[in-house]
């Protein structure tokens, strides 16, 4: 009996990129979070111009997965929140910057 | 695509967005004022207290008040930043740059000052030290100008840069010409600030909502 052979298919690298980093205005976030230690929600709105929404919800998605950090304390009694990148995040960032580089390096013109 | 290059271009727009305010153009401008003024003191050959005061009084007076208008006009309107300053970043690599090149520039005023080298220029062209310590200066200008995408501080680079020579060129018998230059460099980047300020305070309204 003739065995059936086994064709092993490669799955295409950007099927496995990190969707977490890769929507545009996540990636944006991340971008400037990856240069700078720490930053607010009101520095990120302008820099981004995303609505307090908007970034709201992309920050959520990012701190449950473990890519920003959340640092909330009272400046002169008002609340203040600061958002800073993860190691895990760092490293997700560098990841996709890696992923996507070789995606589009094989792209001819 | 996301590389090297867009990553840069992010460091140097949290870097502008952080100088967009005017008050570091200030701050330098009304110090230049200053010490111009106390210039003509210098040259009379008053007392190092009575020379060194007015700008070292400037100095204190005027870090307090651009710490509290940073903080009370300021961060409400653009919010806060933490700035990562690492050698391995861009922005740590541009303020290593410019802190060796101010260090280079006193070094050498202070050797030239103290060695043969001071008598040794003296022969020549008075101004030369002037064009040589303008230039390091416009140099130094040049990269903050190219770090925080603002060109502005290469015209104060160049209006500093020109004010040293130009200080020597047309000294008088009025002590008083001699600081002009610098006076004037001074006052047009105290008054870019104060433009600056004013319309940054007109386009960024203070945030309603929690930071």
């Amino acid at each position: 009996m003739n065995e059936m052979p086994v064709i092993k298919k490669e799955r295409h690298p950007l099927a496995d990129i990190d969707r977490i980093v890769h929507a545009p205005a996540r990636l944006m976030v991340l971008t400037y979070l990856y240069v700078v230690e720490k930053a607010d929600y009101t520095f990120l709105m302008n820099l981004t111009g995303l609505t307090w929404g908007n970034l709201s919800s992309h920050i959520t998605k990012m701190e449950e997965a473990h890519y920003v950090e959340i640092e909330k304390e009272f400046v002169a009694r008002k609340p203040h929140t600061l958002v800073k990148l993860t190691e895990q995040g760092r490293a997700a960032f560098e990841d996709y910057k890696k992923s996507m580089r070789q995606i589009l390096g094989n792209v001819s013109d | 695509m996301l590389n090297n290059k867009k990553i840069q271009e992010a460091e140097r727009k949290v870097l502008g967005l952080n100088y967009k305010d005017g008050l570091w153009d200030i701050l330098m401008g009304l110090y230049f004022v200053v010490q111009s003024m106390v210039k003509p003191t210098n040259d009379s050959g008053a007392a190092p207290i009575v020379r060194y005061l007015p700008p070292m009084i400037y100095l204190v007076i005027g870090l307090v008040a651009f710490g509290y208008v940073k903080h009370h006009v300021i961060a409400p309107r653009i919010g806060m930043v933490k700035l990562n300053i690492k050698p391995n970043n861009q922005m740590g690599r541009i303020f290593i740059v410019v802190a060796i090149m101010v260090v280079i520039t006193w070094v050498i005023f202070l050797f030239s000052a103290n060695s043969g080298l001071g008598s040794y220029l003296a022969n020549r062209p008075p101004w030369l030290m002037d064009v040589f310590f303008g230039l390091g200066i416009f140099l130094i200008f040049s990269m903050i100008a190219y770090s925080a995408q603002s060109p502005r501080f290469c015209l104060y680079g160049l209006l500093l840069g020109i004010s040293l020579p130009a200080s020597v060129i047309i000294r008088s018998e009025d002590q008083m010409m001699v600081a002009y230059p610098t006076m004037v460099a001074g006052a047009v980047m105290a008054m870019i600030g104060i433009v600056m300020l004013v319309r940054f305070i007109r386009d960024y309204p203070v945030s309603t909502h929690e930071a």
